[in-house]
């Protein structure tokens, strides 16, 4: 959530520089953004109303938007919860190798998806280290649900922690140290005094993470196996209908992606702006 | 004795931050805990807050051990440099805030808290800013919610670090003068942390200098101002001249105790080289042909009858003389 502050009037780059690179990025942005993004809805109705319902209600696609809903909540949770331990022990705590656990954060952000899902499958798969304990237990975790679950909260971790560190240092200790000698518990502190200091940037993490989770494509399509109405979520349902040239199905699929990703951006900008709001009163 | 403070040490990364420090403070009283920046008085404070523990020593609170319990537990006022509201709560709920936590066997009823939150803003003259959130109050007005709210509890002990530091001058002296009133109101036993000496002089019954992780000297303000016991102490505490070094130190004395006049026979020759008259006091600066400065204080009526102008040629002694043994703290 950065603040945005323009320039005075005749201060920086001459008016027609500044002209030509206005210029330069709306044409680019229609060209490259908002042309294909309007095509995709253009090319999902283009077979009609009825065949875009059709193929959204059809057996396989239903499983994949409930899959992708479930993993996204799963996700959502598991790196929440851990984002936020993460956040407030890195930002309050001087802990051993502070830099390089800060670093580590990042992971995810700098290890290619496809590399993410394969680590998955060399730990839980058949022939990896943790795969023979799953199995003589009954579990599967790899080409089922849990491991689709486990390589989106992989990929989407750093979202809340990496918005929470920052947040959580610029609060200091103090109204928490004033929580506690007032008499509140540990427990009541944070609920009552850190978590609703960091509220607007929980739930900016919270939108950030969901929508690359609804999206992910590399790491679970390798952990995922591809079966049909059992592991496949909303992205790699619209592959598969692609490649077999249900370019209807997978345009009417990939349009209700679109839309999703649309209103988590319009979520994104309203908690960015009531977050503003609420620092500027502070 | 309301807190005892024995032989406390404290380290931090191979720094000594107190340095076996000992320290009463009587029941009901106002004690100053005056030093420069880094002297060790606000980790001190918070030492016998409970949110630092020492590494040798001990802190009894009505003789005992504090340094033992949580910080929940000491019933202890905290108020801080930069008040520490609840940002998300109105003013009301943070006065309550102590009480509300309270475990629900101890907590009071609804219309008793709303009692004596009332009874509270009263207290700090903001009945009508109940429902406004910290953010909508001025820094004088934080600050004055911070001490409602610490008070709330009815601590044993309050506890204040710097709590007028952020605040303007004026300010600071409306308030100087209200915690004062407060006090000799509720009769809390209170610690004020201040490197502000007019602060410490004008608040506090009892004032603790202290220097490099030391307490150097505890005495009535006055007593500290006429008796200095260090040199540290002497300088620190109001203006001092450092005159010249003689046998068994460095001799010191105070601006108003600089006798000046116009007959040759009285002192040493020196030239004022600028003179500020303020109010009833006219504060001068005296260069003597060694080069070393002086500062003297002298009255409008002194400084009238020996007719005193930026230049003028005149003769310095010193009254009084303090003589303290060496020490190379600056």
């Amino acid at each position: 959530m950065s603040d945005f502050r323009p320039l005075a009037e005749g201060v920086g780059e001459p008016r027609w520089l500044r002209r030509s690179l206005t210029a330069l990025t709306v044409v680019f942005m229609a060209v490259f953004l908002l042309l294909p993004l309007a095509n995709i809805f253009h090319a999902a109705l283009s077979e009609g109303w009825r065949v875009f319902l059709a193929s959204l209600q059809d057996e396989n696609a239903a499983a994949a938007i409930r899959l992708s809903l479930v993993s996204t909540a799963a996700a959502v949770l598991i790196s929440g919860v851990f984002g936020l331990a993460a956040a407030w022990l890195l930002g309050r705590h001087r802990i051993p190798g502070h830099g390089l656990w800060v670093a580590i954060l990042d992971l995810p952000f700098a290890i290619s998806p496809v590399v993410a899902g394969l680590m998955f499958v060399l730990l839980c798969g058949q022939d990896g280290w943790l795969g023979p304990w799953f199995d003589r237990h009954g579990i599967q975790i790899i080409f089922a649900k849990p491991g689709i679950v486990l390589a989106t909260a992989f990929v989407t971790f750093p979202f809340v922690a990496r918005e929470l560190l920052p947040l959580v240092q610029a609060l200091g200790p103090e109204s928490e140290e004033a929580a506690l000698l007032l008499g509140a518990s540990p427990l009541q502190t944070f609920w009552r005094v850190t978590l609703p200091a960091l509220k607007w940037g929980l739930i900016y993490g919270v939108i950030l993470c969901a929508s690359r989770a609804m999206g992910e494509f590399g790491a679970v399509s390798v952990v995922s196996g591809h079966i049909r109405g059992e592991t496949m979520t909303l992205p790699l349902h619209i592959e598969a209908t692609y490649n077999e040239y249900q370019f209807g199905a997978a345009f009417a699929c990939a349009s209700l992606l679109s839309l999703m990703a649309l209103v988590s951006l319009a979520l994104k900008s309203f908690v960015a702006w009531r977050a503003r709001r609420d620092r500027e009163l502070a | 004795m309301s807190i005892e403070v024995r032989n406390l040490t404290k380290r931090l990364g191979g720094k000594t931050i107190l340095d076996r420090v000992n320290l009463e403070i009587p029941e009901g009283s106002l004690m100053a805990l005056l030093g420069p920046s880094g002297s060790g008085k606000t980790t001190l404070l918070r030492v016998i807050a409970g949110l630092e523990s020492p590494d040798e020593g001990d802190v009894l609170v009505r003789g005992e051990s504090n340094t033992v319990r949580r910080p929940q537990d000491r019933h202890v006022g905290f108020v801080f440099q930069h008040y520490a509201l609840f940002p998300h709560m109105s003013v009301r709920q943070n006065v309550a805030f102590g009480l509300d936590v309270k475990p629900r066997a101890l907590r009071p009823s609804k219309e008793v808290i709303r009692a004596r939150v009332d009874e509270l803003l009263e207290l700090i003259q903001m009945d009508s800013y109940g429902s406004r959130l910290p953010a909508e109050l001025s820094g004088g007005q934080r600050q004055r919610v911070a001490l409602a709210r610490a008070l709330a509890v009815e601590p044993k002990v309050l506890l204040l670090d710097e709590p007028f530091g952020a605040l303007d001058a004026q300010v600071r002296a409306e308030l100087r003068q209200w915690l004062r009133r407060l006090h000799d109101v509720s009769k809390v036993t209170t610690v004020l942390v201040t490197h502000d000496q007019e602060e410490a002089m004008e608040v506090a019954d009892t004032v603790a200098v202290m220097n490099r992780a030391r307490v150097e000297q505890v005495g009535h303000p006055r007593d500290i101002y006429d008796h200095p016991a260090t040199a540290f102490v002497a300088r620190f505490v109001g203006q001092m001249n450092q005159l010249h070094q003689v046998a068994d130190g460095t001799a010191f004395a105070r601006p108003h105790e600089m006798e000046l006049s116009l007959d040759a026979s009285e002192g040493e020759a020196a030239q004022v080289v600028k003179l500020v008259s303020m109010g009833p006091l006219a504060r001068l600066r005296l260069r003597l042909p060694s080069g070393l400065e002086l500062d003297a204080h002298l009255t409008r009526e002194r400084l009238a009858q020996l007719q005193i102008t930026e230049g003028t040629h005149l003769f310095v002694r010193p009254g009084k003389v303090s003589i303290f043994a060496d020490d190379y703290s600056i």
